[in-house]
């Protein structure tokens, strides 16, 4: 391996090197929450910098075959760093006011995004699976920590079991297609289905959709996600709602890119493939968060209608309709990034509506950017949410039949999601009395007190960067959409 | 640049009055409380002379592009012309009128309630600038979530529901529009290769067979869904009563004056020019919409035990006309369109602010708990009887000038649609005498004393009276400027 290739893989490096340096402190000291963090966050702050300045410059750079350094690779990993970061900023106030505070959320938190980069720049069959189950395991670990709760015990169990299923089901189609070409690497493996089409091949395609369907939560395998959110602490719904999302959505535009360029006879029918999983997980995930009291679950019911808007996209395909669904995956990130970090900062645990209850008169800041955040994953303008919407109609309206079903659908489901986004922006403007949830829990020792005050700072900073970027996407956003489609066709 | 400032200052005085009120505790004689009131007047006020000085100017047509978002062919491009500039000019009046209304009812967050305003306001001057189409979108929208505040927040008891209904209606029909305006937007741009939301460039599509016919009429659908809902067209009305009635005497102000309006202008500035084949297809069956919707409002009007939604109910008859005299395809019908509109919100703005006055003053809005209100209180009288005939069309009145011109398209057209809209001026009669009788006459329902209308609000009312008549009496003032604008429609016009 040249050393180009090195600098071009150096954020995953450096993630993993951040990751084991985390686990190696711990293992010294499991008090020492604080080093754990600042190693979190330093490490995720160098991979996006060594991203930025190490790998871009080098893209387009294959390291060992098994990974690509393209425009998609650079868009995931700067989304899903940024991510990770702001959660590990968002977390700190609440886990360091716990007593016995440990820091292996911070090295999970690592690992989960390490994992997600590797999907994103995974060209072959088998960094996918390595990153998958990188990214599940640290997951798994994630969705059960810290919170002793019955509730929090039976979510972690039931995305054990689902996601472990679905990574089954994964390797199985991915098993079928080495069978049949006996290569891993994608590329390889779209030529050779676009050249033979069998039905092996079919299935093998099959397969791995339905594991892919299941980690993005897509509608009819989207029953896990609103248990899961629930049961989670709000950092860790976060990571599933974001980081995970994200690392899923980068290999499935780079094989539908791959198949597209390999001129494969089944386009129209994998279009209405993810057509119909865009159109059922639009409207299974609206219905879902329409009758939903608690705040987490309802966020679990948007990102599955989100996830749907995006496929829009997607199944628009060419490098138009992928440009618009990486734009919107920005914004739909951090949208909820935002959103999360904001029921993060009033609750780690619970989150029902009431704890919104006049929130402008008492927290204004937290207030603010959680509108900002729901009226951008309602699409509203000013709000980086809007632009990406108009995006999708564009990107479907230039495509084919399916595709203009969607924008339709599209149009009536945003207008229906309106109802649940807006709810709950009005109930922050309403006047009542409520304490959060955080000023009942036990008072924690003077010293946890300081430092889940010195943490809160850095929340309070990370979430009016969140709400910040949303506000300037929406009313600039230029300069993304043209770096983003630049990426795009470069890689 | 001057364009842009019909933006900039609304959004100014948003900020200004938005920080002037950032303390959550008020009390209503603080400084901070009267500045960002002053500041909302000033910003509303700045905006109605700048579109004066324009309209006496003559400076009309002007235009202003920037580049906003090349990547996608959308640019901050504003035209100000013929038809544009009168909605502009009532966006100041009914917007200044908004503040003044509100001067002593909003004591509760009065800096974000007068934000709210002036941000209303913004999004409402970009419908009516915008000529790019992914801007006209934005402003669209732009317009709706601080509207949403004002009914939410400071509504009446039903307010929650009202203001999620309203949301979720024109936001259904907005979204279609948008999808629309990319379907439009996605089909120009396969075949010319150019990637542009200009209205200029989208305005030959249709005509140069860039649509199929089906398209073509889809798009139209979408881009008459939207605005129909906003107008709102019969069928598509339901969140009008609530959202007036419960919204605050400024937000109903400003909905029935500007909000609605911006559902016609968009039906005379996009839906009709952008798909001219398309919407003659439509024609017959939007003029029978537009006539089930005077009828229909006026019946409901007619039943109507509470003041506010019978004002609100004679919009929706009021507003069937606009819809008449659009879809009649004939200049008399489009101008008598336009100047209904304008004394619509001139009319109707003046109305919910004295109905606004007597839900101060009595606490009610109930018909059957005033009366008598006459002789306690003679100037809200005379300008109650003043708005009364307005409301039911009285020669002297723009809305007659409307109303008639409108008769005259639609005669042209379709004979029958006329009979049932002469029918809907009779029920207009009706329900405005009836409004009159039961809250000004008689006797006195229950005690009380009454305090008859401020300086400040009489100026104010008497102010917008004052245009009506101008409208009412020189419609051509309106009308040649709106026949400098619409060349390709205008065919001259009745007056």
């Amino acid at each position: 391996m040249s050393i180009g290739a090195l600098f071009a893989a150096a954020p995953l490096i450096v993630l993993a090197l951040a990751g084991l340096v985390c686990l190696l402190a711990l293992s010294f000291s499991r008090r020492k929450a604080s080093s754990a963090f600042a190693v979190c966050s330093g490490g995720l702050a160098l991979g996006l910098a060594s991203s930025i300045f190490l790998s871009l410059p080098r893209m387009g750079a294959s390291v060992s075959g098994l990974l690509s350094m393209d425009g998609l690779s650079f868009i995931g990993t700067t989304i899903i760093l940024a991510c990770s970061l702001a959660i590990a900023l968002a977390s700190r106030p609440h886990l360091a006011r716990r007593e016995g505070e440990r820091g292996e959320y911070y090295s999970l938190l690592l690992f989960a995004a390490l994992g997600g980069c590797v999907l994103a720049s995974a060209a072959s069959l088998a960094t996918i699976f390595l990153g998958l189950e990188l990214l599940s395991v640290s997951l798994y670990a994630l969705v059960a920590y810290g919170r002793a709760s019955a509730e929090a015990e039976k979510a972690a169990f039931t995305y054990l079991i689902l996601a472990s299923a679905a990574s089954a089901f994964l390797l199985f189609g991915m098993g079928l297609a080495y069978y049949q070409c006996g290569s891993l690497d994608l590329a390889r493996i779209t030529r050779a289905a676009a050249d033979s089409p069998s039905a092996l091949w079919d299935v093998s395609f099959a397969m791995v959709g339905i594991g892919f369907a299941f980690k993005l939560a897509l509608a009819p395998f989207h029953m896990w996600a609103p248990e899961v959110y629930e049961g989670a602490s709000a950092g860790a719904a976060a990571v599933v709602a974001t980081v995970s999302k994200a690392a899923m959505v980068l290999p499935l535009a780079r094989i539908l890119a791959l198949a597209e360029t390999a001129g494969t006879k089944a386009g129209p029918a994998i279009v209405w493939t993810v057509a119909a999983l865009a159109g059922a997980s639009m409207v299974a995930g609206n219905l879902l968060a329409l009758r939903e009291e608690r705040v987490k679950r309802m966020l679990a019911g948007s990102s599955i209608a989100q996830l749907g808007y995006l496929l829009v996209a997607l199944a628009a395909g060419g490098v138009y309709g992928r440009g618009t669904a990486l734009f919107y995956l920005a914004a739909y990130t951090l949208s909820t990034l935002g959103a999360f970090s904001c029921v993060a900062a009033l609750s780690w645990g619970e989150a029902p509506r009431e704890l919104f209850r006049g929130l402008a008169g008492r927290r204004p800041l937290v207030a603010a950017v959680m509108t900002a955040s729901l009226l951008s994953l309602a699409g509203m303008p000013l709000t980086a949410g809007f632009v990406g919407k108009f995006l999708l109609f564009g990107a479907g309206a230039r495509s084919g039949t399916a595709t203009r079903i969607l924008v339709f659908l599209l149009a009536v489901n945003s207008a229906l999601s309106m109802f649940y986004y807006l709810r709950l922006v009005s109930l922050m403007y309403r006047k009542a009395e409520s304490v959060d949830a955080e000023a009942k829990e036990a008072g924690p020792s003077q010293m946890a007190a300081k430092r889940a005050k010195e943490g809160s700072l850095l929340a309070g900073a990370a979430l009016a960067l969140v709400g910040l970027a949303i506000l300037a996407i929406g009313l600039a956003p230029g300069g993304l959409i043209e770096a983003v489609s630049t990426l795009i066709s470069r890689g | 640049m001057i364009l842009a400032l019909f933006l900039l200052i609304p959004l100014a005085c948003a900020l200004v009055s938005a920080l002037a009120g950032i303390r959550p505790r008020e009390t209503p004689g603080r400084p901070s409380v009267a500045a960002s009131r002053i500041a909302a007047l000033l910003g509303s006020l700045a905006c109605l002379a700048l579109a004066l000085a324009l309209w006496l100017g003559g400076a009309v047509p002007l235009q202003l592009e920037l580049p906003w978002i090349p990547a996608i062919g959308a640019s901050f491009a504003l035209k100000l012309d013929g038809l544009s500039l009168p909605f502009l000019a009532l966006s100041g009046l009914l917007g200044s009128a908004a503040v003044l209304a509100s001067w002593k009812g909003i004591a509760d967050r009065v800096g974000a309630f007068h934000a709210c305003l002036a941000f209303t306001l913004a999004g409402i001057n970009g419908v009516f600038l915008a000529s790019d189409l992914f801007l006209f979108a934005f402003a669209w929208e732009l317009m709706l979530v601080p509207m949403f505040f004002v009914i939410d927040i400071w509504g009446h008891e039903g307010r929650h529901r009202a203001a999620i209904k309203f949301l979720i209606f024109t936001q259904s029909g907005g979204l279609l529009m948008i999808a629309a305006i990319a379907g439009l937007y996605a089909a120009q741009g396969a075949r010319t290769g150019e990637w542009s939301f200009a209205y200029d460039k989208l305005l030959g599509a249709s005509s140069s067979g860039a649509l199929g016919s089906t398209l073509q009429f889809l798009l139209m659908l979408g881009f008459f869904a939207g605005f129909a809902v906003k107008l709102p067209a019969f069928g598509l009305h339901a969140w009008l009563p609530d959202a007036h009635t419960e919204a605050p005497t400024a937000g109903s102000i400003l909905l029935a004056g500007l909000l609605l309006k911006t559902g016609g202008y968009g039906l005379a500035r996009f839906a009709i020019p952008l798909f001219p084949e398309a919407s003659r297809a439509l024609a017959p069956v939007a003029m029978w919409i537009g006539v089930a919707g005077i009828l229909w409002g006026g019946v409901m009007a007619l039943g109507q035990g509470d003041m506010k939604r019978l004002v609100a109910y004679s919009s929706v008859s009021h507003l069937g006309f606009v819809l008449v005299g659009l879809y009649s395809l004939d200049p008399a019908g489009r101008d008598g369109a336009v100047i209904q509109m304008l004394s619509h919100g001139l009319s109707t703005g003046a109305l919910f602010m004295l109905v606004g006055a007597l839900q101060d003053r009595l606490g009610t809005r109930e018909l059957a708990r005033m009366g008598g209100i006459m002789r306690e209180a003679p100037r809200m009288g005379a300008i109650g009887l003043a708005l009364t005939l307005a409301l039911l069309g009285l020669p002297g009145s723009g809305n007659f000038i409307g109303e008639l011109l409108v008769m005259f398209g639609a005669f042209k057209s379709d004979v029958p649609a006329a009979v049932a809209v002469g029918l809907g001026l009779v029920l207009a009669m009706a329900y405005a005498l009836r409004m009159f009788q039961l809250a000004f006459h008689g006797e006195p329902a229950e005690q009380r004393s009454l305090r008859d209308l401020g300086a400040l609000e009489t100026a104010t009312l008497g102010a917008l009276l004052i245009v009506l008549l101008w409208v009412g009496l020189y419609p051509r003032g309106v009308l040649s400027l709106l026949h400098l604008a619409l060349p390709g429609l205008s065919g001259g016009g009745a007056l």
